[in-house]
């Protein structure tokens, strides 16, 4: 279990640090096809249905979001949100070997910065994993914000 | 003379009245503390008990129902003004103040207060009317939407909501038990621009082709590179798609506006009308109102109602946004899903789908218009241009039977007449 938990916190690091560089599309291609990108607008929030979400993404929406990222005509986004991020405190809590699934929880940190300001944020975050070869593919990422449930400005980049 | 007076002419207004801070504090008694404001829908409150914390004009409320009744009353404790129910909802036999252990009934009356003997003879004896919670004057339902007017004399309700009252019905109509019903949580999408700035904007119809092309113009292309011609797309593209529909689109849409500064735009066509049909949906209403009928609701598709100050709804995805002002550059907006009470899942799915996609604080579309409410902010910072123009289509449009006056799309009508509301209700009562 010890080997996997390295395995694992390596491959969110990885994770990670390829959205603190912006490359979009790499990170996205760490999803399975079915894979969810998930922020919940509430705590302990089990339905992404019949309950609004932050974010509630399948790869079709990623692909747009990921577009926009790049398109000058998206003005919220001019002069560049840059952000960086820390994963830690990562436990495995469900490993189903017959499905080659891992559930795992970790807590995460981060900064965005634009124009002036800059905004951090705490989240409670699982992924669910499913292994591949030497790594893992992301079948869902959760992403459950401390506040996830405040009055809050603008989201402009995945966390 | 008011501090408001000159600002406001037929066809421009002065750039004060997004950034003057004492003008928004008038505003605040003037025209939020003076008429019908939205408070929050019945069916958050559907047993005895049950309770929600509400707010109009940064004063905090509380919504109850008690003995099937549903009381509006200040959330603040007679004693030393203290809220008395934190934030939030829940179902409560009495509630009790965290300070001194005030107990009040669910109808806002004081049930005890600790040793009552110390206020003999005073106004907060336990049978002075001044001990109890205050009841907020003027409550009155529409459809199950519960308004609200803190000053003692409220304009009579169903006059002030003409006009739009039909969104409403549309809204409520489109159940197959023609009744909603609040689910699904709310957004609470905090905005860096005074309350005007945003209300303008969701009857605007100049903006989408402009703003949206990052979000509904890739969101084409995207769908462009993995569906056919012809091929079924899925809800997120049929929600995000219309966003950037050309300009002959948005100006045929139309655009109508009534006295109290309500207003609405689409009639018959709206960015909502291409949806896919969902077959079990139409069978129940069709068993719900019969066939005429049901094709009779279905033809009314309205993209945006204002019902001027704060309450804003999309009947045809059944969701609202409330306005509530928290400073001259700050407004949260809420947004609200219902479930359509008769109705598959799909359609609230489809609703909530739409929430997350255009009113969530990390949504596509969202972003781009808060950054154009924020650069309209900081532009009027500029004090060598003054005024805002307002002309576009002046003079073109046409009075209505129902008293209205309707105009097409892209017309500024819907903006002259919210300021000719907004200078009456700040001259009324200066």
């Amino acid at each position: 279990m010890n080997a996997d938990l390295q395995k694992v916190e390596d491959f969110l690091v990885h994770e990670a640090r390829l959205l603190d560089a912006r490359d979009w599309a790499a990170w996205d291609a760490l999803f399975t096809p079915d894979g969810i990108y998930w922020m919940p607008a509430a705590p302990g929030q089990t339905d992404p249905l019949q309950h609004v979400s932050l974010i509630y993404e399948n790869a079709l929406l990623r692909e747009i979001r990921i577009r926009r990222f790049a398109d000058s005509s998206a003005f919220s986004l001019q002069g560049g949100p840059r952000g960086w991020r820390i994963v830690a405190n990562a436990r495995i809590d469900a490993h189903d070997a017959e499905a080659s699934t891992i559930t795992v929880s970790s807590r995460l940190m981060a900064a965005e910065y634009q124009r002036d300001r800059t905004t951090r944020f705490e989240a409670f975050v699982t992924h669910r994993l499913v292994t591949e070869g030497d790594s893992f593919r992301i079948a869902m990422k959760r992403v459950e914000l401390l506040d996830c449930d405040a009055a809050r400005g603008d989201i402009n980049l995945y966390l | 003379m008011s501090i408001t007076a000159g600002l406001v002419e037929d066809d421009r207004v002065h750039r004060s009245v997004y950034t003057d801070p004492a003008i928004f504090e008038l505003e605040m008694q003037n025209i939020f503390g003076a008429t019908w404001i939205y408070v929050g829908h019945e069916s958050q409150v559907p047993n005895d008990g049950d309770f929600i914390t509400a707010s109009i004009a940064r004063q905090p409320l509380l919504m109850v129902r008690d003995k099937g009744e549903v009381h509006l009353l200040y959330n603040r404790c007679p004693h030393k003004g203290a809220q008395v129910v934190p934030e939030g909802q829940g179902n409560a036999r009495m509630f009790r103040c965290a300070y001194h252990g005030w107990i009040f009934q669910r109808d806002g009356a004081v049930r005890t207060i600790p040793l009552d003997d110390g206020y003999e003879g005073t106004c907060m004896s336990k049978n002075s009317p001044d001990a109890s919670m205050t009841r907020v004057a003027n409550v009155a339902s529409y459809r199950g939407f519960v308004f609200a007017c803190l000053a003692d004399e409220a304009p009579p309700f169903r006059e002030w909501l003409r006009g739009v009252d039909s969104s409403i019905d549309n809204m409520a109509d489109r159940s197959p038990e023609g009744e909603l019903e609040v689910t699904g949580g709310v957004l609470r999408y905090m905005h860096r621009c005074n309350w005007k700035i945003f209300l303008e904007n969701l009857n605007d119809l100049m903006h989408p082709m402009v703003t949206h092309m990052s979000s509904s113009g890739t969101a084409r292309s995207v769908a462009n590179r993995h569906f056919g011609k012809g091929e079924k797309l899925p809800p997120a593209i049929e929600i995000l798609g219309p966003f950037t529909s050309n300009y002959e689109f948005f100006e045929d849409m139309g655009i109508h506006a009534f006295p109290g500064g309500h207003s609405y735009s689409g009639g018959t066509v709206s960015i909502h009308s291409r949806y896919s049909e969902i077959d079990a949906y139409n069978e129940a209403m069709n068993a719900a109102y019969g066939e005429a009928r049901a094709r009779e609701i279905f033809s009314m598709n309205r993209h945006n109602t204002i019902v001027y100050p704060s309450l804003t709804l999309k009947g045809p995805i059944q969701t609202i946004r409330v306005i509530k002002p928290i400073a001259v550059d700050r407004t949260l907006v809420e947004s609200w899903t219902f479930r359509m009470k008769g109705a598959p899942d799909e359609l609230l799915e489809r609703s909530i789908l739409y929430c997350n996609l255009i009113n969530s604080s990390a949504n596509l579309v969202g972003p781009d218009d808060h950054e154009a409410y924020q650069r309209i902010q900081a532009g009027l910072m500029t004090d060598k241009v003054e005024w805002v123009n307002m002309q576009r289509h002046m003079g073109k449009e046409q009075p209505n039977e129902d008293g209205g006056w309707s105009a097409m799309g892209t017309s500024d009508l819907v903006f002259r007449n919210q300021y000719r509301t907004w200078a009456a209700y700040m001259e009324k009562a200066a």
